[in-house]
């Protein structure tokens, strides 16, 4: 029976893992949809629906968040959005969002700006911070 | 070793000022490219030295850089490093500077951008100063091979005597529905001494000047989900003098160029398209460039096949009195490219291009057909 039991709960840790959430200040009362959040990260607009500025801020390039949030969210592999932003970076048309080094730091700056939109670990999650949407 | 012009000497002075001054209120950034590119080719038409005293069978890989592949394996056609500094001096005001080594050209260290930026608004950006001349869809990131699927971008629409530019130029963006656009006017002009787009047909030591003044164009660009497009018109007058023959000036010969290109991405497709059409009636008259790329991604491998096509159409009594026979140019490329993405900041490619002629005399018995097999590491940081 114990074995059973054992299977499921280890499916659904699993899955619980693999979850991103997008999050912002809890004042934010901005709905964006998963393009609306990917325009933002890809430097094509600058603000939420309501006109406030956006501010993005990304996880380290190689942790697997950024992985999941790129093909998830962006629909880029690393690659692609190393050669995305080169092509910016190199015109001086735009720079890619600032890189926090981990979840909690994640949570601490979301919390205290209004502005800040950012992304973690599911698990990471606390009621500092509104989760716009997972993925 | 050729050193900058005074202008240019005093630029990164200028810079290292800023910095000092404005330490505190300053961030400063930095950021790199580098390829290292092989190449040699197969077999082809002509045998020997050419008239240009290039060792055959040769094939032009970059135009504008004159680098030219030729019968043993080079490291200098398509091999160059670059770095970006960018000095944030306030929220607005940003100055940028880049400077590349390039294999084709000996490895001088060029100053080859330098402006300053200034962020009008969210969606508003004014640039003055030197920087690349928006002909193509990867005119701007062209020395950035990490960033495009070729070891060297298609020769037979790439490259044309101006590279770069100094002026002043104006990016707005905007959004219209789920479209994100930006339209870019620019105006300037260039002089290139010593060009190297002309020693291709002038000579490896020939030294050829040429203008390009009164500079006008405006691209537009757009795209959504997968989806980009873009459109490119521009108008200037063009001059040149052999400089080896002790010429004076030409006579100022307007041209009228025109850019339109799209490219899908989606999921593991990559198709894209770009078409390039030049006016030179003033000179010789038109000239009619594509480039067609199909490409498949398979777990961090991807596949490309390019298909390419240079025309030149000469027109009876043309100025510069060329003939078709003799002096006409026609050529087309096919490319099977194999890229691996060795990390998300370097790619391995190898590349196999078959270059057919059509030219008239002078080009067919210079350059002719070639088969060749380039290799590189591109790398960004």
């Amino acid at each position: 029976m114990k074995k059973i039991l054992l299977v499921p709960l280890a499916l659904f840790s699993l899955s619980v893992a693999a979850e991103i959430a997008v999050v912002v200040h809890p004042s934010n009362a901005a709905a964006l949809n998963p393009e609306a959040i990917a325009q933002i990260y890809l430097g094509r607009s600058k603000s939420f629906p309501d006109g406030k500025a956006a501010l993005p801020l990304g996880l380290p390039e190689g942790s697997k968040t950024t992985e999941m949030f790129n093909q998830k969210v962006l629909n880029k592999s690393g690659s692609q959005i190393k050669a995305y932003w080169s092509k910016l970076v190199f015109t001086g048309k735009g720079t890619p969002p600032k890189e926090i080094s981990s979840d909690a730091e994640m949570l601490e700056l979301v919390s205290q700006n209004p502005s800040v939109i950012g992304y973690i670990d599911k698990a990471s999650v606390t009621d500092k911070v509104k989760v716009l949407a997972t993925f | 070793m050729n050193w900058l012009n005074p202008m240019q000497r005093s630029l990164p002075l200028l810079v290292c000022v800023l910095f000092v001054a404005n330490a505190q209120a300053t961030e400063f950034n930095w950021s790199g490219f580098m390829t290292l590119a092989a190449g040699k080719t197969i077999s082809g038409s002509v045998e020997g030295k050419n008239e240009i005293g290039i060792d055959c069978p040769c094939m032009i890989s970059d135009f504008s850089q004159s680098g030219v592949i030729d019968s043993s394996w080079d490291f200098a056609a398509d091999s160059k490093v670059g770095l970006q500094g960018n000095l944030q001096i306030s929220d607005q005001l940003s100055l940028t500077a880049q400077v590349v080594s390039r294999g084709a050209r000996d490895w001088d260290l060029n100053l080859e951008w330098v402006y300053a930026g200034w962020q009008l608004g969210d969606n508003d950006l004014l640039q003055v100063g030197r920087k690349r001349l928006p002909l193509f869809y990867y005119s701007e990131q062209q020395d950035v091979s990490f960033t495009y699927p070729w070891v060297h971008l298609p020769p037979q629409t790439y490259g044309w005597e101006a590279v770069n530019y100094n002026g002043i130029n104006w990016n707005h963006s905007f959004q219209a529905g789920d479209w994100s656009g930006l339209i870019n006017t620019f105006a300037g002009s260039e002089t290139r001494k010593d060009n190297d787009y002309m020693k291709i047909y002038n000579g490896i030591d020939s030294e050829t000047d040429t203008k390009w003044r009164n500079i006008f164009g405006a691209e537009l660009l757009m795209n959504r989900d997968w989806f980009e497009g873009r459109l490119m018109l521009m108008k200037s007058d063009t001059q040149s003098r052999l400089v080896s023959d002790n010429e004076d000036w030409s006579a100022p010969a307007e041209q009228m160029l025109f850019g339109a290109s799209g490219l899908i991405d989606y999921q593991d497709w990559i198709v894209s398209a770009e078409l390039f059409f030049s006016d030179r009636t003033e000179s010789y008259g038109r000239d009619l460039a594509y480039t067609l790329t199909a490409g498949k991604r398979l777990d961090g491998w991807t596949w490309y096949l390019t298909h390419g096509l240079y025309q030149q159409k000469i027109y009876a009594d043309n100025p510069l009195e060329l003939t078709d026979e003799a002096d006409q140019e026609k050529h087309r490329l096919s490319s099977l490219v194999v890229r691996f993405d060795v990390s998300s900041s370097a790619a391995v490619k190898v590349q196999l291009d078959h270059w057919q002629d059509n030219s008239g005399d002078w080009f067919k018995q210079t350059y002719g057909d070639a088969n060749a097999i380039s290799l590189s590491y591109d790398r960004v940081f």
